[in-house]
This record gives C-alpha cells, structure tokens and sequence, in this order.
C-alpha cells in the first residue's frame, strides 16, 4: 500500500548496487501496456478522485466479484 | 577513443546500424551481424559504468569477447536501478518512464538520443510495414493508448505516434483522453467502418481488448469490421491473454469484431529492448502459407532461449528465458537477459510467461493478469470496466443516429 500510494521516502541509494545476474525474476516488467496505461490515467488525474478512493473502490470490486457482476448486468451499481 | 554521441565512432557506427536494417528483412549477413555487435560492445562497455563493472566481474571486455554470444546480457531489473544510457542523460532526445507497477518511485528509465531514435524508428517503422502493414500504405487507426502529448513520458505513446504518422490515415484517433477511454469514438468509428467498407486497424494492450470484446459479448453486441480489418495487441501470452485464453482471444475477435485470427496480430515489446516483435501471421497469410503464429526475429536481432541456472542456450525448442541482442540499442546496451520464459521455433519464438523466481526451476507464473503489483491489476480492471460497462447503451445511441 505504502508502496502503491508513493509515500515519500528516499530514493534507494544505488550507488554502491553492482548489476548481477540475479536481478530477474522479480515479476516486475519494464513495459506493461494496461499498466502503464492505468499509470496515466491515475497520473493524469483523470478519475477526479484520490488513489485511495480508487483503490477502495477497486479491493471493493474484486472482493465481491460475483456481486460486482451482477450488478453489471441489471445495470444497478 | 573518442567515444562521445558527436565521435567519428558513434557516428559511423549508428551509420553501419542503419544500412544493416536497411538491407531488410531477408539479409542473413551473419558476420555483419557480429562486427556491429561488437562495435556496439565496445561503445558500451566504454560509456555505461555500471555495464562495465558488470562486465568485468565476468571478465569481459572489447578485445576478449570475439563472438556476439560472448556479451554479457543485463538483465531486465538493472534498467530499473540504474540508468544504462551509452552518452550522457542531458543529450537525451527521448526520456521515457517505464511502468512503476510494483514501485512507483523506482520507475525504469528509457533515455535515447537523436541517432538512437532515428534507429528504432527505421527498425520498427520497417516491421510494421512487413508485419502489420503489408498490403496498404495507410489505414485508419484506433489507437487505445493516449497521445503522446497527453503522455509524453510513456514510450509505448511515443511510439504509437511514429506509427500513425507512418501508416495512419488522417482521420486516425487516440481513445484514451483525460476522461478516460473514449467509448463512444470506438463504437462510432467501428460503426462508420463497418458502414463505409474502409477496413480500421485497432491497436492496443491486449488487456484492453479482452475487456472491450468481454463486455461487447455481455451486451450481445456484434459487428462486421470489414476485410481487411485488423488488431494490433501488445502484452499478451501464449497461454493468457488477460482473462482469457489465446484461443478465446481469437474466437471473440472473429465473432464480436468480425476479425479472423490470421489478421489479429500480437506484438512484443519492452521498455530495455528497442526492436518491438511482431508475430509473423498477416505477413503469412498475404503470402497463402496456412496460419503457424510466432514472433519474428528480424536480421538485427538475435533471441537466445536459456538455461535459467547457467544462462547458457538450452536444445532448440525447449523452454527458458528469452535473451535479446538487439542492434538497435545503441542508444543502451546490446545484450539483454529478460524473464520471460518462452522456446525456439525455426525462424524465431513464442512466450509462454514469466519466471517464477522462487522455484529455481523453470515455472512459469500463470499469466492469468497483466504484468504489475496486484493493486495495479485491481485498479486497471476497475477503471476498464467502468469505462465498458456502458457500451450497450452507447451502442444503441450510436445506432440511432
């Protein structure tokens, strides 16, 4: 969260890190189209809300996710 | 040595670089391949410290390395740490920020001067010719990414704009503006198409399109693009396409846009590598050989599939992590070891996913979302949904007019 949310903290002191081999794997992509795309949007303050609401609002989605469906459907969310 | 962006050096090197890509896609000029790779080596190891610290850890410099397979391949996490730029981040033409899905503040950074981007837009601009665009010399084009004006930090913008500028007509659109994906030109434009006969070429992350045609089926929403008509997606995989399968992925974008499998065609590409990877299947089809989807690995690249414990090539067709060499990454470093697992066929690859890490064998993560933290994914999931939540009744509006 602390993380998603860029609460402020120093910039991670590379200077002394050397490159190795194992800096893989970790899952973390440079290009990821939808999400850099969501970046944007989010950046871009284009929702007009915080990140925290989105971000309520997106937990909320997925952990009700039949509910969210439904809702969908008969247009009642 | 001179090694400076202004030096006899770099710029007979970007020179070569660009005659060699300019040979096409048939030149299998193997040694030439080799001499611009070691050039580039040296330019590299020369300009990019902590490359060269890299480097000689493994005790590889200009002069000991003799075969391009010898460079030293960084991997993909090191473009986020450090900023891998072969002249000085000031001369910078191009600054992009790669997605900060997991960390915000530790965003990849992509910084490429003018000869580096005149070489990635001759590299691409020729496989997008070859691949995407291979029977037309402009097509109208529905592009769901933002402007580059609206982005001008994200490459995937950037590029897309040397593309419409290439090869799109003047009536082509960007969907995603400051409110977000504009529904209503997608739906009106696919409508006008339909309408007119002119085929429309729709290009976007492939996590978009999963959703676009998911709520389309939802609402029982169908339309005939017309022949011709293509999609262009970017961040699938071999097993998933967002949440769906490849196979599904196909099946809805025949029945719901009307497009056959043949003329939908998926794109690799990634921040730390120039060259972007087209799958072969329209180039194919126009040419009447029956449909056998891959990424194409053009003259000026070359894809290695590897061990994961040796980073060593493994036998031909079995699977491991892609490393790229990749000429046109003067602008960078030329050898790039990435996570993605995926296999050799004849005449290039396919991806499959991505390394689990934690298993020192080779498992791949099921790719069940796009790559980014699990907020991210949430987030990206709700904001589309919304967006298409209303397509039936946009769609019905758009049908009255």
């Amino acid at each position: 969260m602390k993380r998603f949310l860029g609460n402020k903290r120093t910039s991670p002191p590379v200077a002394e890190e050397k490159i190795t081999d194992a800096m893989l794997g970790t899952g973390e992509q440079m290009c990821t189209c939808a999400a850099i795309v969501a970046d944007i949007i989010i950046e871009q303050g284009q929702e007009k809300a915080s990140l925290k609401e989105l971000l309520e609002k997106a937990r909320s989605a997925d952990t009700s996710t039949d509910e969210y469906h439904g809702a969908e459907r008969t247009g009642g969310r | 040595m001179d090694y400076s962006l202004g030096s006899d050096y770099v710029r007979e090197l970007d020179l070569d670089i660009l005659e060699y890509v300019n040979r096409g896609l048939d030149n299998s000029d193997e040694d030439g391949f080799n001499s611009l790779a070691l050039r580039e080596f040296e330019l590299h190891y020369h300009t990019v410290a902590p490359y060269r610290r890299f480097c000689q850890d493994k005790g590889a410099s200009p002069g000991r390395v003799e075969r391009w397979e010898q460079i030293p391949a960084v991997p993909s996490l090191a473009f986020k740490k450090f900023v891998m730029t072969s002249f000085p981040a000031e001369q910078a033409e191009q600054r992009y920020f790669t997605s900060g899905t997991t960390d915000p503040l530790n965003k990849g950074k992509i910084m490429r001067d003018s000869g580096g981007v005149e070489l990635i837009n001759a590299a691409n601009g020729l496989l997008t010719r070859h691949y995407l665009f291979p029977d037309v010399d402009r097509m109208k084009m529905l592009l769901m990414v933002p402007s580059p004006q609206m982005a001008p930090g994200m490459g995937m913008a950037v590029g897309l704009d040397v593309v419409r500028r290439m090869f799109g007509t003047l009536d082509s659109s960007y969907l995603i503006g400051r409110t977000g994906l504009n529904l209503e030109l997608l739906l009106a434009a696919i409508v006008e198409a339909e309408q007119s006969g002119a085929p429309l070429v729709v290009v976007g992350s492939t996590a978009g399109f999963v959703y676009f045609l998911k709520a389309c089926e939802r609402d029982g929403i169908r339309f005939r693009l017309p022949p011709g008509s293509r999609l262009c997606d970017g961040g699938g995989y071999l097993d998933q396409f967002g949440e769906c399968s490849r196979e599904e992925f196909y099946l809805k974008s025949r029945e719901i846009l009307g497009v056959e499998e043949h003329h939908c065609v998926n794109v690799l590409g990634m921040g730390e590598i120039s060259t972007n990877f087209f799958d072969n299947v329209l180039r194919e089809h126009q040419l009447g050989n029956p449909l056998r989807r891959y990424k194409v690995v053009p003259p000026w690249t070359r894809t290695q599939v590897v061990d994961v414990e040796t980073f060593e090539p493994v036998e031909h067709g079995r699977p491991g992590l892609l490393k790229h060499y990749d000429l046109i990454n003067r602008s960078m470093v030329v050898a790039v070891q990435t996570d993605n697992v995926g296999f050799a066929v004849d005449d290039g690859f396919e991806i499959i996913g991505r390394w689990k890490k934690n298993s020192h064998e080779l498992e791949t993560e099921a790719i069940t979302q796009p790559h980014g933290g699990r907020i991210m994914t949430q987030l990206i999931e709700f904001l589309m949904k919304r967006s298409l939540k209303k397509v039936g009744r946009v769609y019905e509006k758009i049908s009255r007019k």
